[in-house]
Formats: structure tokens, sequence, C-alpha cells
């Protein structure tokens, strides 16, 4: 009884991570087109990606924990830690492994940016890109629920609206209120061509 | 006590001085050499363009990476509205500046020199495209003559490195600096017109001569150009540890009570006038004291003049002449501006005076070069002289402007 | 970033300006923790903008090479109000994101129960081998009554015997 808690958790648990992380990637998205309304200025957006990628990664470390000390699973710890190391469905977990990995990248550099600097910090963020998808695939991998259809929808969900704000993203350009400002001053300060 | 060094010669009616009476009255220029900059470095000449960092060592700094192909430019682009002491050096003298400029070429192994002139200067570049045509053939063809963008930063050292490698005076905090690499990636000497001149005579006379126009530890002489409630308004060369007392008297004495004299130009700051007077006027005691004497600005504000006000318009210039490359700077400045300039005409609103010194707070270090800094310590320097003026009109409910 | 005593001093050109200043700074567009979040902001021309300061006075030679105010209206809007209403908005927004937050983390508790729940309802290795149509509820519907409307506890007690039965290629040891 107590093991199959243990395995109902950590497929709860990574159903809702998947979920959790979905809506992380897209408020990273809006973030970065700088959306707002009145009653949503912009710290919103971000603070709650933050908000909620913190609280993700807390649902994450629970679907990790309960698959490793599930007897039934037989990982082990080193499994969740070495890519395509465990015995079980190898391939498909050592992706989740490797999105994992990722992810703390990611969690430690936002944690430390101010010690990393700007740059450093926003090369590394990338990697979400990476991550959040390989994730995906993991879960259909390893995915028990994967042909369910309210895992399928769930999956459905996420993906679409990853999807959908990915291609806003590259379709909007991103607008940037100093644009017009700079644009006048080097106009200003620049060479006339004329002497 | 008017101390004559820079501006020893024929009387400024007499416009600029000729290469001929030039060379008569100093001699030809000396060649640069390191032993120059070491000269330097005991002459106590501190750079004029407002950061009053020695000269030697940025010299030093510049040769040390030289392999031949470093690059000098002097700075003439003054684009501080209350400065107006280079353009008139220039004018006047330039031949000490284009000597300084060679000199310190020939010291940094330079092989470009370049005189970056505000284009608005007409006067200075005049005197200088003429002063050019006077040299000899062979220093002609080192130096190139640029106009600078009249805009408050073209004077930056990044932003003129970057004008000259990419046509657009925009500053840059980033590193590199241009002494590690400038223009066109080579080491890159961006000094001050003022503070060339002074080099140029440092090479004829040495670093004792300039040690002793100062007065007490102070070294060498000043430009300074004097403006608001005096009688005589106009730019003064005195001897480097004056007090403000005795530069005002040369400039003809307040007309006026005196309220507050600001100090060093928009990026300087205000001091209250009963504590001005005694002020020792010493670039490198200033800087040591954590202060600065900044380009030379002493501008007297009196009691018809209202501080807010000027102090609003100030900063709103400040506002405008950002340079818009980053959120902090640009609209932190022309918030602080908007509040400012609420509170002078006074109409402020409650949250105004608060959200002053917050905001002051916040913007200081977060922007991408030090041009917000400067405008925070400014508007720091009037909240903290000015508080009672600030405090009153704050709490007025005047009229309001239709 | 540091900020260097020099600024600090009412009397300072930042330090440092024009020479070897060897910090980095991090450039960043909107930096998070700045906090003044471009607002929007009124200026209103000077009531007495007409006259001349004295302070820059004619006979100086000192001339503005644009006065800060004369052409440049950088104003906008004249709404008095603006700031009060601004700094509510804002506190309402935090309001906003701490309950959000606190929500959002309630319900990824509740998912995990919930979610557990179903798919615990789900025999795994059934619902792969029929799963091949999208119909939750078909399946367990099926199941159901197959075991005859089972209870939950009999549900739950056959996973692991069923799992093992079947070998559809769904491992023993189950996945999530």
């Amino acid at each position: 009884m107590n093991n199959t808690i243990l395995w109902y958790t950590t497929r709860g648990a990574g159903t809702v991570s998947l979920v959790l992380f979905s809506a992380v990637v897209v408020l990273g998205v809006l973030s970065s087109l700088r959306f707002e309304v009145p009653s949503w200025p912009r710290f919103l957006t971000t603070g709650l990606h933050r908000n909620l990628a913190l609280t993700a990664v807390v649902f994450l470390a629970l679907h990790i924990v309960t698959a490793v000390v599930d007897p039934f699973t037989h990982l082990g710890w080193l499994a969740a830690v070495i890519p395509f190391s465990s015995y079980y469905r190898t391939f498909w977990l050592g992706l989740g492994v490797i999105a994992f990995e990722l992810l703390i990248a990611i969690t430690v550099t936002s944690l430390v940016r101010g010690l990393i600097g700007h740059s450093a910090w926003r090369a590394i963020h990338w990697l979400s890109y990476a991550s959040w998808p390989i994730a995906v695939v993991h879960g259909f991998g390893t995915g028990t629920d994967t042909l369910s259809g309210w895992m399928l929808a769930i999956d459905v969900v996420c993906i679409s609206a990853v999807v959908v704000s990915v291609g806003a993203r590259l379709l909007l350009r991103s607008p940037d209120p100093l644009a017009a400002d700079r644009a006048r001053f080097r106009e200003r300060v620049s060479r006339k061509v004329v002497k | 006590m008017t101390t004559l060094s820079l501006f020893s010669g024929p009387p400024p009616a007499a416009g600029a001085e000729s290469f001929r009476d030039h060379t008569q009255r100093l001699g030809h220029r000396p060649r640069g050499d390191r032993a120059l900059i070491d000269t330097l470095d005991r002459s106590g000449l501190v750079g004029r363009g407002g950061a009053s960092f020695p000269v030697g060592v940025k010299w030093r700094s510049v040769q040390s990476r030289s392999r031949g192909a470093a690059v000098v430019i002097a700075n003439g682009a003054e684009g501080e509205p209350l400065s107006r002491k280079d353009r008139t050096l220039m004018a006047l003298r330039p031949h000490l500046v284009i000597d300084g400029a060679l000199l310190a070429a020939d010291a940094v192994r330079a092989s470009r020199t370049l005189l970056y002139i505000g284009e608005a200067h007409g006067a200075a570049a005049a005197a200088i495209s003429r002063a050019l045509a006077e040299r000899p053939p062979a220093e002609l063809a080192r130096l190139t003559l640029l106009g600078a963008p009249p805009s408050y930063v073209a004077g930056e050292e990044t932003a003129v490195v970057n004008f000259v490698n990419s046509g657009v005076a925009a500053p840059q905090a980033t590193p590199p600096r241009p002494f590690e690499r400038g223009v066109d990636g080579r080491p890159t000497l961006v000094q001050n017109v003022e503070s060339l001149a002074h080099a140029a005579l440092i090479a004829r006379y040495g670093d004792a001569w300039f040690q002793s126009l100062g007065r007490h530890r102070a070294a060498g002489t000043i430009l300074l150009t004097v403006s608001g409630a005096v009688a005589k308004p106009g730019v003064i060369e005195v001897a480097s540890g004056c007090s403000v007392d005795e530069v005002l008297a040369l400039a003809g004495g307040v007309s006026g009570k005196a309220r507050a004299v600001l100090l060093g130009g928009y990026f300087g700051g205000w001091i209250r006038a009963d504590q001005a007077g005694s002020m020792v006027l010493d670039p490198s005691g200033l800087r040591a004291a954590g202060g600065s004497l900044g380009c030379g600005v002493v501008s007297v504000l009196d009691e018809t003049a209202d501080p807010l006000d000027v102090s609003a318009r100030i900063l709103q210039h400040l506002a405008n002449e950002s340079a818009a490359q980053c959120g902090p700077c640009f609209f932190g400045l022309r918030s602080l501006s908007a509040a400012t300039t609420r509170i002078a005409a006074r109409q402020a609103d409650n949250g105004d005076l608060p959200q002053l010194h917050r905001w002051t707070a916040m913007v200081k270090g977060r922007g991408a070069c030090r041009h917000p800094d400067g405008a925070v310590a400014f508007l720091q320097s009037a909240l903290n002289v000015f508080e009672p003026e600030f405090v009153a009109a704050a709490g007025a409910r005047g009229r309001r402007a239709s | 970033m540091c900020s260097r005593g020099r600024s600090e001093n009412p009397f300072g050109a930042p330090g440092g300006n024009r020479t070897p200043d060897l910090d980095v700074r991090t450039v960043l567009l909107y930096p998070l923790s700045y906090e003044g979040d471009d607002p929007e902001f009124t200026v209103r021309t000077l009531p007495h903008r007409a006259r001349p300061a004295r302070y820059f006075s004619a006979n100086s030679h000192v001339s503005h090479s644009k006065g800060p105010v004369e052409g440049t209206r950088v104003g906008m809007m004249e709404n008095e109000n603006m700031t009060d209403r601004r700094i509510e908005a804002r506190e309402a927004a935090t309001r906003l994101l701490n309950r959000l937050t606190a929500g959002l983390a309630f319900g990824a508790i509740a998912g995990v129960g919930i979610l557990g729940t179903v798919s615990a309802n789900m025999i795994p290795g059934t619902a792969t081998t029929s799963g091949t149509t999208a119909s939750t509820s078909t399946s367990s519907g099926s199941i159901a009554s197959t075991s005859t409307g089972a209870t939950s506890t009999g549900v739950q007690a056959s996973p692991t015997p069923v799992s093992s039965a079947s070998s559809s290629g769904v491992a023993v040891s189950g996945g999530s």
C-alpha cells in the first residue's frame, strides 16, 4: 500500500510539475514580450514566473524523491543524477535526468544572478528551451498514464500554451520603449556626413 | 591674487595667439617622451575634464600598452552648459593645446592625434583651424580636427571613442576602457584640452615650476568659469588652492546677496554661500576628500533666484540629455525631473518629495554609464542644501497653472 | 553596484567618469530590482517660464546651448492623482501576485492528490492496452464493469497482479 502511494505520488507530482513548468515557460516568454495591462503590471509576470518556478522545483523534487525511494522502481539515487544509468526505461528516464540537470543550472544561476552577471545568466537561461521539451518527452516515454485521456488533455493544453506563446514571441517584435528615444539621441550625436 | 600661466602673454582682446608669437614667447615645443610622464607625475597635474585624475598616471596607462599605434584625443567637447573655459582656452591659446596634444602623442607613442572640438564652439574651432595651418607640415600631417556633437554626454571619454569609431557619440560603461582598447581597438588617451595645455608648459618649465604656482600644497593654476550673480562673469585663471571668496572677488564680487554656489557644473553640487566662501579650490585636495572641482564651474545663486527653479531646470536638462540606453537613466531621470519640476512650481503631489529621496537612492549605480549618477548627486546636493525650501514648496498648494 | 563614497558627496562629479574604472557593470535594460518600473510622469510647464532666470544673467558669457524648458515639452498629461493611484495599483498587483502564488501552490498540492487518485483508479496495464482510444471513461468503465463495480480498494489491489499479467510492454515495476 505504501509503495503504491509513492508510485501514484510520483506520477501525480510529475504531472503537476509538467503543468507548473509549462506555466513557468509561458510566463517567461510573456516577460520578454513585456506584456502589460493596467491591472497586470510587468513585475507581476516576472514575479509569478519566479514564484511558480520555485514552487515547481519543489514538486519536481517530490517527483524525483518518491520515484527513487519507491522500492518497485529499483532506481537508486545515482539514477536520478546520472543520465541513462537506470535499468528501468533507460532512455526516457535518462531524458528526465537531463532535463532536471539543465533545470538545476537554470535555477542556481538565477538565484545568484548578481554574482555571475547578466550575460552569463541569460546564456544559461536559454537552456530552458531545451529543458522543457526534454521533460515533456520524458513524460511521454516513462509515463504510465501517457495515453490516458486526461493526461493527453493536460499534455495538449501545456504544449499548446508553450507553442502559442513562443510563436507570439517570434512573431511579435518585443516592444522596446526606449527605441524611439534612443534613436533620437543617436541621431543628435551622430557625425554629419556633409562637411 | 591672479597667477597667470595659460593666459600669460597677449590679453584676451588680442584674440588667438599666433604661432610666431607663441614660439617667440615660449620656444618651440620640446619632444615628449617617457621622462615627460615622470615629470607630470611629480608635477601633481590632474585632469581638468571633471574627474581630476592624475595626468601622468593616465598617460602611462596608455604608454605601457602602446605598441607605437596608440591614439591621442584632445577633448574640447565641453558639453557642460555652464562651462566656457575649454572653448575660451582654445580660442585664445590654440597652440598650447596643440603642443600638449603632440607632446602626449610623442610620450605615449601614438600614431594618430585627434582634436575633438564642440561643433557649437565656433570661435574655438576657427582658432584651432587657423592655428593648425600655422604649424609645420610635419606636425599638421599628424593632426585631425573633429567636430563634437553638442550634447551633454558627448565629452565622456567612451562617447568620444565611440564617435570616432562609429560616428555616434554614445557613452558606454562596459569594458574595455579607452586606455586599453579605444579607437580601432588601440590604446587611446582622451585628455581634456586644459590638461594638455598645462602639460605643454610643464614640458618646458618642469614640475617644480608647476608646483610653485599653486598655494600651499596645491599645484599649478586652474581655469574656472564664473557665472551667475557676479559683476564680471567669465573665465578666469587662478592659482590652485585659492578660496572661493578670492575667486568671486576676481569676478568683480557678488552682485546682490549670495545664497548658494554651484561648484563643478551640472554634475557638481550646491554649497551654501556661508560655507562656500572659505572653500579651497584645489582639484587634488578636493578629490582626496571625496569631492571634485569638476570642470571648474563656479556659479553663484543670489537671493532673487529660486533655487528650486534652477535645480529643476538643470535636472530637466540632464534628463533630456540621457542617451536613452537604459531604463534607470532615461525613466529614472525623467521621473526625478518631473517631480522636482512639480515641486518647484509649488504644485507637488503628496508623494513627490519622499519619492525624490527614494528614487534618488534607486537610480544611483543602476545606469549603463555614470550619467544618472551625476544627475542624482546634483539632486542630492540640492535636497541637502535647499532642504527647507524643498519642504516648504512640497507642502505649498499654490495657484494652479491653467 | 558599488556606490563610491565620492558620488555621495555633494560636490562630486561622479568619480572615475573619464578614466580607468575597472568595475564591471551589469547592463540590464530593465533590471528587475529597479522598482521604478517606467512610471508615467507628468510635467507642468513652469508658470514663470517666460522670466529668464537671474542666475543666467544677460551679461554673462554663459549661454545655454539649449534651455532646458524652451521648446522641449517633456510633459504629457495633467492628471494629479496619478501618483496615488499608481501606488495603489502597484500594491494591488503585489497582493494579486501573492494570492496567485499561494493559490497555485495549494492547487498543485491538491493536483498531486487528485491526479494520484485518478491514476490510481486507472489500472496502468489495462489503461495502456486499451489506451489506443483516448477515452478515459470507457476504459475505466470497462474495467469497472468487468470487476462488477469494484470498490476502490478492489481496484487498488489489482494493479500489481494485473500489470504482471499483462505483457503489453509495461514494465513490472510500473511507471508514473
